[in-house]
């Protein structure tokens, strides 16, 4: 479970240039739901999304994630909980690292490195097991550097890595923005199965209206800092997509 | 070229070799450009000079030379990590401090080793003990970076965002990778020393240069390849192919090179070779 009591973060805090973007944000997300934060540019989702992750600082508020206060923490503590897909599928792997020594690197998130060989045969069979069932013929690349990979791939294969180990949150920032249809489907699909196979937490940012409302358990919309609708059950069930556009021009 | 100048420019080869390692470290690792290098490498050579004219065992000496070069790293790592200096200019300033003081742990501009005993026993061919030392090193680094521990401090030199979500701290990284480099390029001017039978306290200039050609000639020699292994092989193999380069150029009197010219030489050398493959690429892009 999430909670996050009253975050505020202002970028430039008393300087000319001071900018509030995040005004108070309550949200408290039950372990298990899916939820979906859509918004305009400037919103504060990803700033909400980096707040979670730790790579931003509250200036004030807090956040406990399963009864544990990790407000102060850095991010590399937080991996422990926390997991992320990044926007950007060439920013959410090693590019210079084997498909095979990412997925290593991934399966070792939040615990003690040591000096045992990071891949041996029984983790490549893991690997291998795990890329076949993507079904886009990952499994016969492990030892190919990441960065020959397609955006979709590397993205189908950031989402495998931040769900190897047993985590309680995962974060998606708009991680289909970059990807054509066809591999957006696919990407989103994984998503899911992913998100119910491992029972996690799952926040997703979009600029998708009907993605939002597909997808996950419950809608959050948010507009200058402040989240302006909380959308679930049944009230969710009924809208639709272009619904949701009367709620930022009201 | 006698067999013998051969000989002398793969032992100087290995040595160089290992600073070659140190700089890919530093360099390429962790993508740090540390310039502590050209201090590092002296002061393995003063501790070493000082404690062998004390009576202190080689081996000692030579280990108390590999961590000062550790102690090194870390205070470039502390100015950098800790008082947020930019990172060439850390560097700098550890190297400029270290002159001041490589002199006082010599006490004296340069040493020579007379009748001290070194690593280098009378009735064993110095190639062998600078091979065994060198593969050594080569060794437990390629464990050390094909480990998870190593994987993540590789991770933390491609993309450090997806290395703190992974939860690996590239700050300890970086300290562990300095230090490590520093005390192995530390251990080279211990060996150096050893070898020649002098300490000197200008013979840091130029060693970062000198690293950093192994690198880039090794870096060649495999092409280009990613894999671990083969890309500390060919710092080794850089080494050496730049040190036979350097003991051809300056034997053949005929060219009118002299041995001050090697700093010059090097540098161009580096430079043209940073040079070349991005001439190549664009031209590349004309054609296509």
């Amino acid at each position: 479970m999430i909670k996050c009591t009253d975050l505020r973060v202002t970028f430039g805090q008393g300087t000319a240039l001071e900018n509030p973007v995040l005004k108070g944000i309550d949200l408290t997300v039950p372990t298990g739901e899916f939820v979906t934060i859509i918004g305009s540019n400037g919103a504060g989702k990803s700033t909400l999304m980096n707040v979670l992750s730790g790579d931003t600082r509250v200036d004030y508020g807090s956040i406990i994630i399963d009864g544990e206060d990790v407000t102060r923490q850095g991010t590399h503590k937080r991996a422990q909980r926390v997991s992320r897909v990044f926007q950007d599928p060439m920013l959410g792997t090693c590019a210079s690292l084997t498909l095979e020594e990412n997925l290593a690197l991934a399966l070792k998130r939040g615990m003690p490195r040591g000096v045992k060989p990071a891949l041996s045969t029984k983790k490549r069979s893991l690997f291998k097991a795990l890329l076949s069932d993507l079904k886009i013929g990952l499994e016969e690349r492990l030892g190919d550097p990441m960065g020959l990979l397609s955006g979709g791939q590397r993205q189908a294969v950031s989402l495998l890595m931040a769900t190897l180990q047993p985590s309680k949150v995962l974060l998606l920032d708009e991680h289909t923005a970059a990807l054509d249809p066809k591999m957006a489907k696919l990407v989103l699909a994984l998503t899911q199965r992913l998100v119910v196979e491992h029972n996690l937490t799952a926040i997703m940012i979009t600029h998708s209206m009907s993605q939002a409302l597909e997808l996950g358990d419950r809608t959050l919309l948010m507009c200058s800092g402040k989240i302006i609708q909380d959308l679930s059950g049944d009230k969710r069930k009924k809208l639709k997509p272009q619904d949701l556009l009367g709620f930022f021009e009201g | 070229m006698s067999s013998l100048q051969i000989l002398g420019a793969v032992e100087l080869g290995l040595i160089y070799g290992l600073v070659a390692l140190g700089v890919y470290l530093t360099f390429r690792v962790i993508d740090f450009p540390d310039l502590t290098v050209d201090g590092s490498f002296p002061l393995g050579a003063a501790v070493l000079a000082a404690m062998l004219t004390t009576g202190s065992s080689p081996a000692t000496a030579t280990f108390c030379a590999f961590l000062a070069g550790c102690v090194a790293g870390l205070i470039t790592g502390a100015l950098h990590i800790k008082g947020k200096i930019f990172g060439l200019l850390a560097g700098i300033l550890t190297m400029t401090g270290l002159y001041s003081v490589n002199l006082r742990i010599m006490g004296r501009p340069n040493i020579a080793l007379m009748s001290e005993p070194t690593l280098f026993l009378e009735h064993i061919n110095p190639l062998w003990i600078l091979g065994v030392i060198t593969i050594l090193v080569l060794v437990l680094l390629i464990c050390l970076l094909l480990s998870d521990f190593g994987l993540g401090m590789r991770a933390v030199g491609i993309n450090s965002r997806v290395s703190l979500a992974y939860g690996i701290n590239p700050d300890t990284m970086q300290f562990i990778a300095l230090a490590l480099g520093n005390g192995i390029v530390a251990l080279a001017g211990a060996l150096f020393t050893q070898h020649q039978g002098f300490a000197d306290i200008s013979m840091g200039a130029g060693t970062i240069i000198r690293g950093l050609a192994a690198v880039i000639i090794g870096e060649a020699l495999i092409r280009h390849s990613t894999k671990v292994p083969l890309a500390l092989l060919g710092c080794i193999g850089g080494s050496i192919v730049y040190h036979i380069a350097v003991a051809f150029a300056l034997s053949g009197s005929d060219i009118g090179l002299k041995a001050s010219d090697l700093n010059l030489i090097t540098a161009t050398l580096v430079a043209v070779t940073m040079i070349l493959p991005r001439l190549k690429r664009r031209k590349g892009c004309v054609a296509s």
